[in-house]
């Protein structure tokens, strides 16, 4: 910070970052609106309620340990030497991420720790959003809070230091490449509420006496659509919080100064913009049309095609990009029929598809079309391969998300912890706790009553 | 208490942390740590409590029958 041009190199890093929080600060706002929108009048407050409080509560727990778990664990599980520092938890890194790290707050010396922090931590309440949405109207907070922590502070930083770290153990044995977080975040979460909904058990009415599915259909379609329209303007954010806006990418002699993946290797935000657009395109055409035209479907089509897209978009051309998108949304798609049918799932919001589904084919879409491009910078790590692509996206959807949310929803369930009651479920959840509401709002009734002499 | 007390004489370049009490960041992030843990246990607890008090209020079956013709037995 002595001189003009490295003092603005800093700060602009640190505004870029700043940036990436408050855009992505939108996605949350969309998928509170999204939720409530969804849910039934009598459900409202408490579903706004569920999401908005997923805000402190994994905001501290990243705090307390989500944080120095990313910097601690890329070397994996039982894996010695992945980034060449002799293998297991590598506290050296992890030690300047602790909560207690002076890095933390206000320094003189680290204008960037804490606006990174805070970009990561918008990555982690988007995971326990998606989560969020497709158990609405009948899971208790208490359980769901829990479950938001395990997803938003634990285990999708534990992937991420995995498989979205520049020197994860997944990139440098499996040439690992998920560059906007298909996996990453998207089939994790996707994973994690399917495990949760095999527990806690479709709505009352939800399915017919023989096992026929019936749509419980938005009570409020504008605040779905306007929830997803700000979920698509939030994604700008999360897209941009993905890169590193200036990095030396010139090995050997000589400088050349670019924007580069979480993997320091290169792209340029022009080719991502494009790529963000033609990707949301592709999901909205194919939506509409497999859909007929149902606007809840085209809305969702268009984010899962983004997310389809997502792993690779950093290196794909836009017509790549665009055909993967759409194809992506035709998969997600019939597979959220297939398995509502056949396993009883009520995914009230479609997550688990748009986000689960669509996650894990672009991650696995990108080991076919990226096939062979080096995973990082450095020549040692495995190259972008298809067995690799898969590995990962089994770790992703299937070892980190649907696993544990399975395990963890069964352990609240043994604590009743995760279900309201029956009863509760018909008055409606915001019912609870109104009788004293509504016999006050009857005493100023009655007192008006009394003013006008009846 | 200030860990800065002068900024006209501080040599910005070895600067470090400037917040209050440097040194006791993990006695704050312990204590921060057991109040989060208490807030589950009491929220919990809370939410438990309403759903028992209503349920045995008004989750009887001609209450609930009530409720899905759209009427509102808790109206005085």
């Amino acid at each position: 910070m002595d001189n003009e041009l490295s003092a603005l190199v800093v700060i602009f890093t640190e505004f870029y970052y700043w940036l990436t929080v408050v855009l992505m600060f939108l996605i949350h706002i969309g998928f509170c609106m999204y939720e409530v929108g969804v849910s039934r009048h009598k459900n409202h407050m408490h579903t706004l309620m569920k999401n908005t409080m997923l805000i402190p509560l994994v905001t501290i727990t990243f705090f307390f340990f989500g944080w120095w778990l990313y910097w601690a664990l890329p070397n994996g599980p039982f894996i010695s030497d992945a980034v060449g520092n002799g293998g297991g938890i590598d506290y050296g890194a992890g030690e300047a991420n602790t909560p207690w790290s002076e890095t933390m707050g206000p320094h003189m010396g680290d204008r960037i720790t804490g606006v990174f922090w805070a970009a990561f931590l918008l990555f982690s309440w988007t995971a326990a959003s998606i989560v969020s949405g497709s158990v609405i109207e009948r899971i208790k907070s208490s359980g769901f809070w829990i479950l938001a922590i395990l997803i938003g502070s634990v285990l999708w930083v534990i992937d991420a230091s995995w498989g979205w770290h520049w020197a994860g153990w997944m990139v440098v044995k499996l040439g690992y490449h998920d560059a906007y977080a298909s996996g990453v975040i998207h089939a994790i979460a996707g994973g994690f509420a399917l495990g949760i909904l095999f527990v806690l058990g479709p709505r009352i009415g939800k399915f017919a006496a023989d096992g026929t599915p019936r749509n419980i259909y938005p009570r409020n379609p504008w605040l779905v659509a306007i929830g997803l329209f700000l979920i698509y303007t939030g994604f700008w954010g999360f897209y941009v919080a993905c890169n590193v806006p200036m990095w030396d990418v010139q090995s050997g002699d000589g400088v050349f100064w670019s924007a580069t993946n979480i993997y320091l290797a290169p792209t340029t935000l022009s080719a991502i913009t494009v790529n963000f657009l033609m990707s949301l395109s592709g999901g909205l055409l194919a939506g509409y049309m497999i859909s007929k035209g149902d606007a809840f479907w085209t809305y969702s089509s268009g984010l899962a095609g983004i997310i389809a897209s997502s792993a690779g978009n950093d290196l794909y051309h836009p017509i790549q990009a665009l055909v993967i998108a759409g194809l992506g949304v035709v998969f997600m798609y019939k597979l959220h029929y297939y398995v509502e049918r056949k396993f009883k799932i009520d995914d009230a919001v479609g997550a688990v598809a748009v986000h689960g589904y669509a996650g894990f084919f672009g991650v696995v879409i990108a080991g076919f079309v990226l096939w062979g491009y080096p995973s990082s910078p450095d020549p040692t790590y495995a190259s972008i391969n298809p067995i690799g692509q898969f590995i990962g996206a089994i770790i992703m959807f299937g070892l980190l998300g649907f696993l544990p949310g399975w395990i963890t929803a069964k352990i609240l369930n043994s604590f009743g912890l995760l279900r309201i009651p029956r009863e509760i479920e018909i008055m409606g959840l915001d019912s609870a706790g109104s009788s004293d509401i509504l016999a006050e709002q009857q005493i100023i009734i009655d007192a008006e009553r009394e003013a006008i002499g009846n | 208490m200030a860990t800065i007390t002068d900024w006209s004489t501080t040599t910005f370049a070895d600067l470090g942390p400037i917040y209050p009490w440097v040194g006791s960041e993990k006695v704050m992030v312990w204590v921060a740590i057991a109040a989060w843990i208490v807030w589950h246990i009491m929220q919990a607890r809370m939410e438990n409590k309403t759903y028992d008090e209503e349920v045995k209020r008004f989750g009887d079956a001609e209450s609930l029958k009530k409720m899905v013709k759209g009427e509102d037995p808790r109206n005085p």
